[in-house]
This record gives structure tokens, sequence and C-alpha cells, in this order.
């Protein structure tokens, strides 16, 4: 008899919660998240070349990051797109583009006015003011010697690798990242490299599944990582190996993000792997460093099964001011939430927070946690594409090319959103990565997403309240080197709300992370319209700033607890 | 008991039949099911269930009676019609619970090119393909099997393999169907009890989870040849109390695991990051050792990289 009871039981519990999938598709016009395909009128028309239109070779597959850069220190982030090349040139592809943001989310190419004349097969980037003299600068990480473009001014730029001791290493260079490593303020570089990869050599393809597919990364030689010293006068030194970055073995790396994970103060790196697993390098001070990621729990997931990490994204699911990390990797398995505990080890919590079974079906790159409807919590925006031209939903579960990924939060749960109106968000496209920022000065997280052969697209989030945000901008007068305060931690209390962001070093994949932070407050009513938004700021070297800043701005942040502002964000305008 | 019923003759019945036992249930006072002991038998079946990262063990066939057992004519609530039967699927049904998944996809495509209405070529092609994780043809497959309405042998069984499917392909609702349409039909199904289990920790329901666990683990039994089975609740359930802080407990279901199935690599993967957890970094390299040693033994080890 008992089992029939048991058997109710279960009917009845499956029945009672078959809400809870459906709660991933919003009824008409409820959807709070709303974002807008306006590539055709940003003046980005562009499509990014990485290899032929149908891949063949690993090298083919990983496509290109973008930077998001102020190269013009007027307050609005401009794009540069590091660009790839085809396996017939591979020395010599299309080039990089530098688009000027013109405000009213058009951009201008103004990379021939620029002075960039970078063709180089190239990956990813990473932005910061490496030489202190005031101008943000880009770092490219290629397959063959990386690149530094230095900013000049005036919209000029030159390439001053060999100058800046820089460009010695023939590697395949994925991700890169500027941060504070030794606490001296100036930008150290972290390099990440992937696999040996000569495209004179083409690389036999492997079986999978019946099929014929580009071989790698199992198989192939790993490439170390490379940590430079910035010495203070434009040069940067290689401490890879006395850094501590080389005691575990080189493995295929693909992403890096550079925050404090540890709560000692010092910046770590951590380290997203292809097919083994992550690194979480401890900042030991003295620009050493030690592998901690099996210790934490960062290495693997739950099942400590090694996973093809590329996109990293860094949030607080839980509201308690500790960093969060989010992980997108290959179809068939899962993007992984690493949720931190008060120890410092990181459970993996993915199944918990609906994180998983959304993304199972998909190969999930670029990452962010952004909240882009500002209701106080971030949500998660992770582009997809399969590696494989042959991946069809029938052969390997996936299909070659997919719809972004994007999730609502609420309370400690994320539920797919499932908008038929929103065009962007139903498109396959072969993405590879994304970077969010207010692109055009009204407040909300703006998305550009670059793909795999496809046309660059930039979407505007149309989210209409003018006073349910903040946005926090650092100076560091102190300290201009690190004059953004890559490695500080920004926490905002107004009313209930609690949030925390971090001024991270790399991020999605391949590109940066706004180095602005973001806060949606929630919906504005009379009794917390007047209630004072405090800004917590603790800067990388351990000061502590607070302040109190007004709704819908961006306010811009320094040491001594003034805020030069607060600034309204810049003026839309459709030409400077 | 179900197999004493000769004729149901609708759903509704059959739950008007269940209601009216539950309620004498509750009468006697028996509806306390934290320490209800099953009146059925543990299942014999092994299916070789895939794991959290949906990899199912290749080399795993699965057992007679999954794929034997279930023709279902007597109870089925529809009509059936009489199987379509092809001479070799004895064969296919061989390679399939030998687990040589490639070789039986050959010979049941033949199978099907020469009886495409052949319903149990479906669902054997369907499970070949599952285990292959080409989990959307097998989808199709399956569920053309059950469309079919013949009475074949495995019939049954067909929820299970494609509750996994819709599961892996992000189905949960449909998952969830198929579970429960399984248990319905077999009410021994402690894997199917463990998917419903595995579905409500992807949902966030946690004391539903625990529920469903549980009710796996009491249909499994204690019997030493079930240990793999009890293995993988028991991780479920270990996976559970990491949930809710309670790491001792997750510590102590884990490490049960591991000794009633030394193999399973992924309990190993878990205990490794407890030990860590729990600053016991000996115990933890023990543990990804033996998760290693685990995954050389099953065939999942990737292999050693080269070096530059």
């Amino acid at each position: 008899m008992m089992w029939i009871m048991w058997t109710i039981s279960i009917v009845s519990i499956v029945s009672m919660h078959a809400s809870q999938a459906e709660r991933v598709v919003a009824p008409a016009g409820s959807v709070s998240i709303q974002l807008q395909d306006v590539t055709k009128s940003s003046g980005i028309d562009f499509t990014t070349t990485s290899g032929d239109a149908v891949s063949s070779q690993i090298l083919e597959v990983k496509g290109g990051g973008i930077a998001l850069i102020d190269m013009d220190n007027d307050g609005d982030f401009d794009l540069f797109f590091p660009n790839g090349a085809t396996l017939a040139q591979p020395a010599r592809g299309p080039g990089a583009r530098l688009y000027e943001n013109l405000g009213g989310m058009v951009f201008r190419d103004v990379t021939a006015s620029s002075g960039i004349n970078h063709h180089a097969w190239s990956f990813g980037c990473a932005v910061g003011d490496f030489d202190a003299d005031g101008f943000d600068d880009i770092y490219i990480a290629c397959a063959g010697p990386d690149h530094l473009l230095k900013n000049l001014g005036g919209g000029k730029f030159a390439d001053v690798t060999g100058a800046a001791g820089l460009g010695h290493e023939n590697l395949w260079g994925t991700s890169a990242a500027f941060a504070d490593l030794d606490g001296d303020h100036d930008l150290d570089l972290y390099v990440v490299n992937y696999v040996e990869c000569d495209p004179a050599k083409p690389i036999p393809p492997a079986q999978f599944r019946g099929f014929e597919v580009i071989n790698g990364p199992r198989g192939l030689v790993a490439q170390p990582d490379l940590l430079y010293e910035n010495l203070g006068n434009g040069t940067f030194a290689d401490r890879s190996a006395e850094s501590g970055i080389r005691a575990p073995q080189a493995s295929y790396g693909l992403n890096v993000a550079v925050l404090d994970l540890t709560h000692d103060g010092l910046p770590d790196i951590y380290v997203g792997n292809d097919s083994q697993s992550n690194f979480l390098f401890k900042n030991l001070g003295g620009l050493r460093f030690q592998e901690i990621g099996t210790r934490t729990g960062t290495a693997t997931n739950i099942d400590g099964a090694e996973q093809a990490t590329m996109g990293i994204a860094i949030g607080d699911v839980n509201n308690d001011a500790r960093a969060d990390i989010l992980t997108t990797n290959f179809s068939d398995d899962t993007n992984t939430l690493f949720v931190q505990r008060n120890d410092c080890f990181f459970d993996d919590r993915t199944s918990q927070y609906g994180v998983g079974i959304p993304s199972r079906t998909l190969c999930g790159w670029g990452a962010a946690f952004v909240d882009l409807d500002h209701d106080g919590d971030e949500d998660i925006f992770v582009v997809n594409g399969h590696v494989y031209p042959q991946a069809t939903r029938a052969t390997m579960n996936s299909d070659y090319a997919q719809p972004p990924l994007v999730m609502s939060r609420d309370g400690a749960r994320f539920f797919q959103l499932k908008d038929a109106a929103q065009s962007w968000l139903n498109v396959p496209r072969r993405d590879r990565s994304l970077v969010i920022a207010d692109l055009d000065g009204d407040g909300d997280q703006d998305a550009v997403v670059v793909g795999l052969n496809e046309p660059v697209q930039v979407l505007k989030n149309t989210h209409d309240s003018k006073e349910d945000w903040v946005i926090i901008a650092l100076n560091d007068t102190a300290h201009p080197a690190n004059r953004h305060a890559v490695g500080a931690r920004v926490e905002l209390s107004v009313g209930d709300l609690h949030e925390t962001r971090w001024i991270i070093g790399g991020g999605p994949f391949q590109s940066n992370t706004s180095l602005q932070a973001h806060f949606g407050l929630g919906a504005v009513t009379p009794a917390n319209a007047q209630m004072p938004i405090q800004v917590s700021v603790t800067w990388p070297g351990g000061e502590k700033t607070t302040a109190t800043v007004a709704r819908g701005r961006r306010t811009v942040l320094n040491p001594n607890g003034a805020a030069s502002g607060p600034s309204p964000a810049p003026a839309p305008s459709s030409a400077k | 008991m179900m197999g004493s019923m000769q004729v149901v003759p609708n759903i509704f019945r059959f739950s008007v039949w269940i209601a009216m036992f539950w309620v004498v249930a509750l009468l006697l006072g028996c509806a306390d099911t934290t320490h209800a002991t099953s009146q059925v038998p543990p299942s014999d079946a092994v299916l070789g269930v895939e794991n959290s990262l949906g990899e199912p063990p290749q080399a795993t066939g699965v057992s007679d009676d999954k794929l034997l057992a279930g023709k279902s004519l007597s109870d089925s609530p529809i009509p059936l019609s009489p199987p379509v039967m092809h001479a070799n699927l004895p064969i296919a049904t061989q390679l399939v619970a030998s687990g040589q998944f490639a070789d039986a996809e050959i010979v049941l495509r033949a199978i099907l090119k020469e009886s495409p209405d052949c319903a149990r070529a479906q669902f054997l092609l369907g499970v070949a393909l599952s285990k292959q994780k080409r989990y959307d043809k097998a989808r199709a497959l399956l569920e053309a099997s059950l469309a079919s309405n013949q009475d074949f042998v495995g019939r049954k069984q067909v929820d299970h393999f494609l509750a996994w499917a819709c599961y892996y392909l992000g189905d949960l609702e449909a998952a969830k169907r198929c579970f429960q349409s399984h248990i319905q039909a077999v009410p021994e199904a402690d894997d199917s009890y463990y998917g419903l289990g595995v579905i409500a920790l992807d949902e966030d329901r946690t004391t539903d989870a625990q529920v469903a666990f549980e009710r796996s683990m009491e249909l499994i039994g204690t019997d030493a040849r079930h240990a793999r089975d009890r293995a993988k609740a028991l991780a479920r359930l270990g996976d559970l109390d990491i949930r809710r802080d309670q790491v001792d407990h997750a510590l102590a279901l884990y490490e049960e695991s591991s000794r009633l199935w030394p193999d399973h690599y992924e309990v190993w993967g878990k205990l490794a990051r407890v030990y860590e957890s729990m600053n016991r970094p000996q115990d933890a390299i023990a543990a990804r050792a033996q998760q290693q040693a685990a995954m050389e033994r099953t065939g999942r080890a990737p292999a050693q990289e080269p070096k530059q």
C-alpha cells in the first residue's frame, strides 16, 4: 500500500511545482528587461574575422574580444575590436577597429585617424593606463607576440610593444588583465595563454560523436601564462617564473579576472582554463602567488569535474558582500555558479540558483552579472555559440548558432528570460564575447556583442526610469597610475538594499569589464526616494571612503571621501 | 498489486481506486512515510543513469530488466496493438545490454529500414542514442515508440529513458511528466524517483528532493547487488546537505557512497571538495587520487596531456 502513497506524494509534488519552469516565460508585456538591437543606427557596421566561414582549426574558433576604453577622457566608453585573421593570412588580418562614442548610442570608426594599424591575429584585450600619463592604453593578446598600444591622447595611438619590454614571447594569448598586483599602485599585467598552434601546420581533425571535428585542446601542448611587473618607467619585466604562477603545470588558459577573492586586501588572479582545472592564484604580497583553486573549490564543479571555462562573471548572488563567480562552459555541461562562503571556500550552487539547466544545451562564452532592469539585483547575460560547425541539436544536443542566455534574478533563483517580442534574444548567433556598460549615458546598462565572423551587435537598454540607478566611477587621485582603482570594492546601501560591486581586471571573455560600478535601486517610491544612498569604497590599498550620492547620477569618487561631482552622465548627443 | 489488476478502463477510475487506498491508509495511521517499509521488492534494474554532467557510462550496458521487462498489454490504460517484430531484435537487444551502442545503432537502423514501424526497434535505438548522449534524436525515437501504441517488450520502461533525454535537453517539465508516468507504470522504479529527486534539486525544492531520494533508496534496499544505485542516491542526498550548509552530514553521506561504489568517481570529487572546505588537505588529496583511479577504471580519465 505504501508505494501507492509514495506515488501519490511524488505525483503531487511534481504537480504542485509544475509552475517552476513556467516562470521562465513571462506574460506578454511584463518583461522588465528590455533591450533593443540598435546596430544599424549605431554606426558600427563591422563584421569580425576569425578564420574561414567554416572553421577547421582550433585557432579559428575563439573569436576576439572587445575593449571598453574611454580613450579621450570625455566620460563615455569608446570601443576597440582587436579582430582576427584567416589561416590563409594568419599574420595579416583585416585589422583592429576603434570606434569613438559620439553619444546617443552612435559611434564613429576612427581607426584610420587613430594611427592604429594592427593586423595580427588577435583575441583578448586589456585596458589600463600603464604609463600613468592620464590616458588609458590597450594591451592585445595575439596568436604570436602580443602588442601594447599606447594612447597618446587626441585620439592617437602608437604601438610601443618593444619599447615597453613586451612582445618577446611567441604564444597564443587569449585574455589579459591590468591590475596592481604588487601594491605599488601601478598596473601590472597578467596574460592568459592557450595552446601551441602553428597555422602553417594544420592539426588533424578529431572524432566526436561520429563527426570529424576540430581537434583540441585535449592532446595539444598547453602554453604557460605570463605575469609582467610594471616597473613604473613605462616598461615591464617578466616575473612569470618567480611570481609562482608557473608552479602549476601550464594549462589551456582562456580567461582571467583579477580581484580580491580572499579578503586580505590584495588582488588575486582567477584563471579560467579549457577542459582543465581553473586556477586561483592567491596574492601573497611582493608579487608572489600561490595556486589555491582546488583548496578554495574554484577549480572544479561540485563533482570535482574539470570544465571548459570560457566566460567569467563576478557578482554577489546572496548579498553577503563576498564575490561569487559564474563561469560559462561547454555544451552538455552547465555554467557553474561558485558561491563564496564565510571562510573563502566556494560552494558550487549552480542548481540551487537555477543556473544550470538552461545552459546545458548551450556553449557559453562571454558572461556578465548586470542589473539590466534596475530592480536591485544583478541578472546574468551570457553569449553563446558552438565551436563545431557540424553541431546541431540532433547530433550534439546543441546548435552551432545559439541565442544569448539572459537570466533574471528573483531572490535566490535565476530565471531564463524568454520574450518573443525582443528579437535580439531569439536570434541564434555564433557569439563569443560581450561588454556591458552605460554607452549612451542614460544610466542603464547596454551591451556590445561580438561573434565568430558575425557582425558586431549593439544592444541598447531601453529601461526608461531616470531615478532608479547609481553609477560610481572611481578616481584614485592619490595613485593616478591606477586611477580607476582596479581591485576596489564598492558597496551601496539604501534602505534595505545592500549591493556590492567589484572593480576588476579582465572579465567577460577576452574583453574587459566596465571600471564603473552600476547599481539598480529598485522601483522609486515616495518613501524611498528621499532615503540617503550611502556608498562605501574599499580602495585597492585597503583604505575606505564613504559618501552619500544622488540617484540617477554617475558620481565620481576619490579617496578623500568627497565626490568630485555628482556629475551628470554624459548627455546624449548626435555628434561631438 | 498492480499485477492483480486485470483491466483498467481509464485513468480516472484508476485514480479513484488509489485515492480510496490513500484515505484508508490515513485512517489506519500509516501515512507517516518517514518509517514506511516498502512492500515492493527492490528493483533489479541497473540503469546506468547519467551523472550530473550528462555523461552516461559508455561501456555500461542496460540491464535486461530495462530492455525486456514491461510488456504491458495486461495493465495498459489504452488498447495496444500487437508488436511489429523483426528477427534481428534479439541481437540488437544483446548489443544494447552489453553496452555496444554504436554497433546496436547499426543493427537497429537496418531493422527500422526494413520495418519502420517496429516500436521496439525505435525504443532500443532511442536507448542506444541516449547512451551516446544524442538526446534529441533519442527523444524523438522514444516518443515515436510510445506513439505507436504497440505492445512491445520494454514499453513500460520507455518513459524512464525519455525522461532522462528530456532532462539532458533542458526540458524539466517533460522529464518530470515522464518520470511520473514511469512510476505509475512501474511503482518500484527507484531510478525514476531518483530522477525526480534530481529535478527537484535543480528546482531547489529541497524537501521534495529529499523525499524522492529517500524513496528511491527505500526501493533500492540494502542488497549489495544494488550498491551502485544506493551510492548514487546517497551522493545526491549529500549534495542536498551541502545546500543546507550541513557539511558534516554531507561528508558522512559521501563517504558511505564512496564505500558502496568505489567507481563512483564523482563522489570522490565531491568528497575532495568537502575535505578541502574542512581544511583536511591530506584527505582531499587521497580522495582526488581515488577519483582519478575510479575514472581510469571506468575509462573516463582523459589522456595524459603533452607537456611543453
